[in-house]
């Protein structure tokens, strides 16, 4: 700029060296007044602009929808039903929960929602190779399928969102979808996840732990049970529509022979312990569907819980309920078996009974942590203690890298037994063999078959469910929903929750327990505990969503 | 011509600079002809004036008064005129004779008509200013036991709220506000130091002995000069000068020691266990404790029992003081300064070198700060109409702390207010004092072993600004020019070291506390901060006729700023005792960065009018660009007004009102931008995040997914200010009363558009909302003297200020707690049930509207406001929010500070109060009750609560993790009125004539006290209501009881 007058005062006034400090000064100045200086981009950050290019990046993105699986701590939620109970009463359970502000039950589905979405649209840009585009648009579609099933099952009727969405748009005040056109939606992206995921067995070892097509299978199938149940309870219409998706899927995965029930070959008596243990963890395990990675050791501590001091700590617990559940060896309910006696110690229950109960919840008989396990009623409000996912090695360094099993082979078996006989109100010998006895032929219980069941007087609908209960108990939420679809939480959840029998000489860390007349601990009296059937089978929507967008609606009675 | 001549000349120039730095005393005495001296006092009270510049007419000599008013001028002619000037005085004119002593005395001039205040790149005469300006003097801020100079600022200037959120050395979390808040979004004002911008968290790295004054810019008038960061007011640090004269060489030195205030104690252990069963059978469960258990606690001799269970661990059942080991009674505080100045009429010097240290409440481990500065301010005439001004100042502070957290759930502090006595005791019983005892309940390890064995946070802070300037002045009459190049540098370096503590138990190690699987770690952040300024300004004065004066203001400036920091972490480290980065497992090593950018480029105007000291106009205009911003939408254009009258300088004002000195009133108008901390570096672009990483075949597999949405269509908050005020000055200057009314309007307010979370991703901001903030403000000063040797003065200043949401084109949802934005009311909106006290029946319950299952008698009983039957928040909409009613906003009201003093021959008192005149505070219920989660122990206040036979208990019933009382409700919302004793200070001074002999010219000893005493409204002691923002365990504050001694030489 003002060179020249500089120059003419620095000729008049000033000694030279100041003139060429001002020079610099100048030339600083000019250097920096160009307004390329404000642009400015972001240097340790992607952008959106640049990220989308190959398929590489549809399945760096996939990846972060792994992220949403159910994380093994969620096996807690198993407190919600009447087979376990944590360290607090849980609100879902004993129906004092409020309408909630804001809910990660919701808001985190519709998140996942959102990912998928981008994924599928991005995909359309991405040409290098379609065939690994269409197996990312089929994870993607596996998981908004998944996700929109866990807001139906929550809370019925919800907006259906298929495409991302700008704040000026009009879906973000999206009325609630109907549940029937919910899931038909997710039928079609699991279809879609179906036609282009490789089996299982076609998966490299590498690759193990993504959505293959079994898991889009079984998703399909459960959600059919599910919803087929769930109408037929409540004389709704597509019973069998739902009844026989559940079907045909279980189906074509157990007729495709990718799994198989594991066995632990060094002990395969106690292989149903062992599921849950590390010796369960990998592609070497034909069960397991669907896992929550975690890994590797604590040498390559990538992603690690501490899922067994939470255990330990009574997070979950088994209940008298739950117990009660289990049958005995010669396969007959209590009530009806021989072997049935009063209880005399806390391990007299634990003889003659179906082997699971004791692979899943701890008896004398069983190491704990660095000794013989002791009961008692510290961390624990039930007095029992769960043995599934705890890995006694992992209580010292407080970190365990067990797989969180989300959906396994037994599950499909039980959905298929469950869905033949409400399809049917009957279930043939055959099919029962096929499944439901498979699975108790692992743990050497005798099989259930139609003679058996008239034999005894047994209802066979109880005993199928029995039989669900029993194998997956304290495996998360499997129990809460099964209660709900079939309409029992209004007789099972208002009950007292209840806990061991109270053996003071044997038991330590109570004082002055509420007990039964039986003496059982009372954890949760029946005052304290109640459920609508007009208002608790479907969850509350958070009261800011329905402020925000005027077209929700509240369900009935929140 | 003869270069070599002038390389000489130069030569001899810089020896000659140099000499002066270092040795001016010796070139005066070098060439001593004829001396004189004389003490200059203020007509008013007889004191002494300081700082008095003495020239002699038509040369070049002078000289500067001491603090006793004194002044020596050597090699002076044997006759002539002395000119005296001094701020706040009449220039004054006296003949001398060589050799003559002199005793000198000023008037005060009218209404501080020399006084002159800096502002947005120059000063004014205070009493031509149209804007709102307060201006702290640095006698505030000196000899104050404080941190930070920060610290010293609270209270001192009307509408200026100074704010701390820690008392943890190093850790204060000191923020500022000037005049409340424009926005939701952030209301940190604009900082410059010396003319060049920064942030507030560099005053707080300044030595407060090297300030000069601090200028606040408050209405738009004053501060839109500095355009888009300008709309929550501008703070202008100047730091000294040299003053002509002698070399004067001053120390200033204090010593205090601290003690914690307001921190809660523990219970003994068997009441929490009582409390802890009275609370589990309120709940319906059974017992934790038993008889037997409560009965060893109380029981001196048994402390611990092996447990019956598992012979490996002991049960401990001490009822111990887990605090004492702990905690320190007192801690210390020092503080040291050295300054050297000085300077002839070429030129002039200011060195400084300070040291400040503080250590904290913990007797063992690392918990202190230091802070050390340097400066060197030198000016130099160039030529006679160029002049170099360079300000160099460097400044380090080191903070050591406990590696892990001291406030907050699961902190160190949470370790010994509440699971303190029912935890382990610090050692093995029987380890001899060696191994640390494992906890044998699940409870966390002790916080005594993590201070003297767990490691420490390290962290250091360099920091160097160097501001070179050149000016030009009379280049043609009237115009100076100005050329000013700062560049700074901060350099941060944080080493985090956590070390292997073992815990045991009867058989061996149990665990290793906080770190559990990799016993070790090191972290170390390295951050670089570069900043560059550049302004070229240019100034113009001139006159039309007698009466018009006119004076222009032209600049331009460019600001680049660049953020990088670095982090790595090594864990499972080979050595527990040696920390490097090479020691770690490198498995588990990881690093990352991350850079931050930005750059603002502006040109600014201002052009001022005054008619006859009568009228005063001014206009001002910025326009910013800024790389913030998409490019679109980049630039923008801020304007300002106002206007005054001095109307004591009217003929019939005066005749008519004649007790008044000064008489002004002034209005404004203007619109300021909001961007500091409210829009971020890259906004505008889409961003793609890092997610968790996924174990596919046991590598962390990378995941990305978008977070937020991007905002290109998003621009500055505007903020539009008017101010009204009036200046006046009456009864011969000593009183004098300044008020301000404003209302700022901030039109395009950003505002997350809130909607449904079916979106599935967080939405940015957008200029969505808009926000009126209105106040006033005022300033009583008196000022006089009794007899000659008795002066005093007290000056109070009181601000208020409120605020509303106008609108808010987002949605509105209203919900229990606390609501940012809500349309029609103000920000930060609680809203709650009302409690009418607690159920004292079943009956009650039963007959009342239902809100929890829980519901018994102890639980506060929620009015039914809307008598539908139930206890709820509706839809949680503005139309329907059920029972819940508005409770208030936090925001301080009537805010305020008080200082007096006054001397006496040698004595000096001064005493300042500051606080709060209305406020209401929302604590966290879930943190006041005991056991509302399993974790939270009952701590001594919490004792009072309700029992059939304690009805009108503090707190309600023990629930064992029950939420019903732990709703947002009047119950908890709490009076934080206060009133503090910030700083009481007493001093003397020995009589020169004492001192002289030691050839110091003034001795001063002093006691100086920071927050002394308080007093406030709240029930709840344990919250200062300094910090009411309820977050729990809070490292509390100090009193501070501190002497000193300043001495010149």
């Amino acid at each position: 700029m003002s060179s020249k007058i500089l120059k003419r005062f620095s000729m008049k006034y000033t000694d030279k060296w100041i003139f060429r400090i001002l020079l610099l000064f100048n030339g600083l100045i000019l250097l920096s007044a160009c307004s390329k200086q404000l642009d400015k981009v972001p240097e340790t950050a992607l952008s959106d602009a640049a990220f989308w290019k190959t398929s590489n990046d549809l399945r760096d993105a996939c990846n972060n929808l792994y992220t949403f699986l159910p994380t093994i701590t969620d096996n807690n939620d198993a407190d919600w039903s009447d087979d376990g109970y944590g360290t607090a009463p849980s609100s879902i359970s004993d129906g004092s929960r409020l309408a909630p502000v804001t809910s990660s039950d919701w808001a985190n589905n519709y998140t996942l929602i959102r990912r998928c979405n981008t994924i599928l649209e991005k995909s359309s840009q991405i040409k290098d190779d379609s065939e690994q585009v269409n197996r990312y648009c089929g994870e993607s579609r596996f998981f908004r399928a998944w996700a929109y099933f866990e807001l139906v099952k929550r809370f019925g009727d919800v907006p259906l969102i298929l495409r991302t969405f700008d704040v000026d748009d009009s879906l973000t005040n999206a009325f609630r979808t109907d549940r029937e056109t919910v899931l038909d939606s997710a039928y079609v992206d699991l279809d879609f996840a179906i036609n282009h995921l490789p089996k299982a067995s076609a998966l490299p070892q590498a690759e193990y732990g993504r959505i293959t097509k079994g898991a889009a299978l079984a998703l399909k199938a459960r959600i059919g049970l599910f919803e087929g149940t769930w109408d037929k309870f409540r004389q709704l219409k597509n019973v069998e529509t739902h009844l026989n998706i559940a079907v045909n899927a279980s189906e074509q995965i157990i007729n495709s022979g990718e799994y198989t029930l594991f066995i632990y070959t060094p002990d395969p008596d106690s292989s149903y312990f062992y599921l849950f243990q590390n010796a369960g963890d990998g592609p070497e395990n034909k069960e397991n569907m669907l896992v929550r990675l975690y890994g590797e050791n604590v040498n390559n501590s990538i992603a690690s819980h501490n899922y067994v001091r939470s255990i330990w700590g009574g997070s979950v617990t088994p209940t008298r309920s739950l117990m009660d559940a289990y049958g005995y060896t010669d396969g007959l309910p209590e009530g009806k078996s021989p072997y049935e006696i009063p209880q005399t110690s806390t391990l007299s229950e634990f003889q003659h009974r179906d082997p699971r109960m004791g692979m899943t919840v701890f008896s004398k008989k069983d190491w704990f942590i660095n000794s013989f396990y002791t009961p008692t009623f510290e961390n624990t409000v039930t007095g029992y203690k769960s043995r599934k996912y705890f890995v006694s090695a992992d209580w010292t360094i407080n970190k365990s890298y067990v797989d969180n099993i989300i959906i396994r082979y037994a599950e499909v078996l039980l959905i298929y037994a469950e869905a033949k006989y409400e399809l049917n109100d009957q279930i043939s010998d055959e099919d029962l063999n096929r499944s439901i006895n498979t699975i108790r032929s692992r743990v050497n219980m005798p099989p259930l078959t139609n003679a058996f069941i008239i034999a005894n007087g047994l209802n066979i609908r109880n005993e199928i469910r029995r039989e669900r209960r029993i194998e997956l108990a304290l495996e998360g939420e499997h129990r809460y929903w099964d209660l709900m679809r079939w309409k029992t939480a209004e007789i099972e959840l208002p009950q007292s929750v209840l806990g061991a029998k109270y053996f003071p000489d044997e038991q330590t860390g109570i004082t002055n327990p509420q007990l039964t007349a039986d003496g059982f601990v009372i954890a949760q009296d029946k005052s304290k505990r109640n459920f609508d059937p007009d208002k608790d089978y479907l969850w509350p929507l958070p009261t800011q969503d329905l402020g925000l967008d005027p077209n929700l609606t509240q369900n009935p009675k929140w | 011509m003869k270069r070599k001549t002038l390389l000489l000349l130069n030569l001899s120039r810089a020896l000659c600079i140099i000499s002066m730095v270092f040795f001016p005393g010796l070139v005066a005495v070098a060439q001593q002809q004829s001396i004189v001296s004389g003490v200059v006092r203020s007509a008013n009270d007889h004191q002494p004036l300081a700082g008095v510049t003495v020239r002699i007419k038509n040369t070049s000599l002078g000289a500067t008064t001491n603090t006793n008013g004194r002044f020596t001028l050597n090699q002076t002619p044997h006759t002539g005129t002395l000119i005296f000037t001094a701020i706040g005085f009449t220039t004054l004119e006296r003949q001398f004779r060589g050799g003559e002593s002199l005793d000198i005395s000023m008037q005060p001039s009218k209404a501080g008509l020399g006084e002159v205040v800096v502002i947005g790149y120059g000063t004014q005469k205070k009493v031509n200013l149209t804007g709102s300006v307060s201006q702290v003097d640095s006698k505030m801020l000196e000899n104050r036991p404080v941190t930070n100079a920060l610290a010293a600022l609270q209270g001192t200037a009307s509408g200026m709220v100074i704010t701390r959120n820690s008392g943890q050395p190093g850790e204060e979390g000191y923020a500022i506000q000037v005049r409340g808040l424009s926005s939701v979004n952030g209301s940190e004002p604009l900082v410059l130091i010396d003319g060049v911008p920064k942030s507030s968290s560099f005053i707080a790295m300044l030595n407060p002995y090297d300030i000069e004054s601090i200028s606040v810019l408050k209405d738009a008038a004053a501060s839109a000069i500095y355009g888009a960061r300008a709309a929550n007011g501008v703070i202008l640090v100047t730091t000294k000068s040299g003053k002509t004269g002698k070399l004067q060489v001053a120390y200033n030195g204090m010593f205090g020691i601290q003690k914690y205030i307001n921190l809660p104690g523990r219970i003994h252990s068997w009441k929490d266990a009582e409390m802890d069963n009275e609370g589990r059978e309120n709940a319906g469960q059974s017992d934790a404790w038993s008889q037997q258990q409560i009965d060893w606690m109380k029981d001196p001799n048994t402390n611990y029992i092996v447990d019956p269970t598992n012979p490996s661990v002991y049960q401990y059942y001490y009822d111990f003081d887990q605090l004492s080991p702990v905690l320190n009674n007192y801690s210390t505080t020092q503080n040291h300064n050295l300054s050297l100045q000085g300077g002839t009429a070429k030129d002039n010097y200011f060195i400084s070198l300070g040291y400040y240290d503080q250590h904290g409440i913990y007797k063992i481990g690392p918990d202190k700060t230091d802070r050390l500065n340097a400066r060197l301010n030198y000016n130099r005439q160039l030529t006679d109409k160029i002049s170099l001004n360079t300000r160099i100042d460097y400044s380090q502070e080191n903070t050591l702390a406990p590696p892990y957290p001291t406030e907050g759930n699961g902190g160190l502090l949470y370790l010994i207010l509440t699971r303190g006595s029912m935890g382990p005791p610090i050692y093995l019983p029987g380890s001899n004092n060696e191994k640390y005892a494992a906890s044998s309940r699940g409870l966390p390890a002790n916080t005594y072993s993590v201070l003297k064995e767990g490691g420490k946070d390290d962290s250091r802070a360099d920091n160097f600004n160097a501001e070179v300037s050149l000016k030009a002045v009379n280049l043609i009459k009237g115009l100076t020019l100005r050329a000013i190049y700062a560049p700074g540098v901060a350099v941060t370096q944080e080493n985090i070291i956590r070390r292997t503590i073992p815990y045991w138990n009867i058989t061996g190690i149990a665990d290793y506390g906080y770190e559990n699987t990799s016993p070790n770690s090191l972290s170390k952040r390295r951050g670089v901060t570069l900043r560059n300024n550049i302004q070229l300004l240019g100034d113009y004065d001139f006159k039309v006729g007698t009466k018009q004066s006119f004076h222009a203001l032209a600049g331009y400036s460019f600001e680049d700023y660049r953020f990088d920091y670095t982090l790595a972490t090594a864990k499972g480290l080979s050595s527990n005792d040696l920390f490097s980065l090479n020691l770690g497992d490198p498995t588990l090593a990881t690093n990352s960065d991350g850079i931050q950018t930005w750059a603002l480029l502006s040109y600014f105007g201002r052009l001022n009018y005054d008619y006859d000291e009568r009228f005063l106009f001014e206009a001002d205009l910025r326009y910013d660009g800024s790389s913030k911003l998409a490019p679109h939408n980049r630039w923008q254009a801020f304007p300002a007004l106002s206007a005054g009258w001095r109307l004591s300088n009217e003929r019939w004002f005066k005749n008519a009102f004649p007790i008044f000195d000064e008489f002004k009133i002034r209005g404004s108008w203007g619109q300021v931008g909001n961007s500091e901390g409210v829009i971020g570096n890259y906004d505008y672009i889409a961003l793609i995040n890092e997610g968790t990483v996924y174990p596919f075949n046991n590598q962390p597999n990378k995941s990305y997914y978008q977070n937020v949405l991007a905002s290109p269509q998003k621009t500055w908050e505007t903020i539009e200010t008017s101010n009204v005020g009036v200046d006046m000055a009456l009864l011969n200057n000593k009183f004098s009363i300044s008020a301000d009314y404003f209302i700022k309007h901030n039109k395009n307010m950003l505002a997350p558009l809130q909607v449904s979370s079916i979106i599935g991703i967080t939405t940015s901001t957008y200029n969505i909302a808009s926000m009126k903030s209105w106040g006033w403000e005022t300033t009583l000063q008196w000022k006089d003297a009794i007899g000659h040797n008795f002066n005093y003065w007290i000056n109070f200043n009181l601000s208020d200020n409120q605020n509303e949401i106008i609108s808010y084109n987002g949605k509105n949802s209203i919900t229990a707690g606390l609501n940012t934005i809500i349309e029609g009311k103000p920000y930060n909106s609680f809203y709650g049930y009302v409690a009418e006290g607690y159920f004292q029946s079943e009956e009650e319950v039963e007959k009342h509207a239902f809100y929890s299952n829980n519901d018994g008698p102890g639980d506060l009983k929620y009015k039914d406001v809307n008598g539908d039957g139930k206890i709820n928040g509706g839809l949680g909409r503005t139309d329907d929010h059920g029972d819940l009613v508005y409770l208030g906003n936090p925001a301080p009201r009537y805010t305020f500070g008080f200082d007096l003093g006054f001397n006496w021959k040698g004595i000096d008192f001064s005493a300042f109060l500051q606080g709060v005149g209305k406020r209401r505070i929302f604590p966290s219920p879930a943190f006041l009750m005991p056991f509302v989660s399993r974790w939270l122990h009952p701590m001594d206040f919490q004792t009072d609560y309700w029992t059939p036979e304690n009805p009108n208990a503090k707190l309600p019933r023990l629930y064992y993790q029950g939420t019903q009382n732990t709703a947002a409700s009047t119950h908890w919302v709490m009076n934080a009125a206060y009133l503090r004793l910030k700083n009481l200070q007493v001093g003397y001074t020995i009589p020169e004539r004492i001192t002289s002999r030691a050839a110091i010219s003034k001795a001063r000893i002093y006691f100086s006290g920071q927050d002394l005493w308080e007093i406030s409204k709240l029930w709840l002691k344990i919250i200062d209501p300094e910090n009411p923002n309820n977050s729990a365990y809070q490292y509390p504050y100090f009193r501070t009881f501190s002497v000193g001694l300043n001495l010149v030489f």
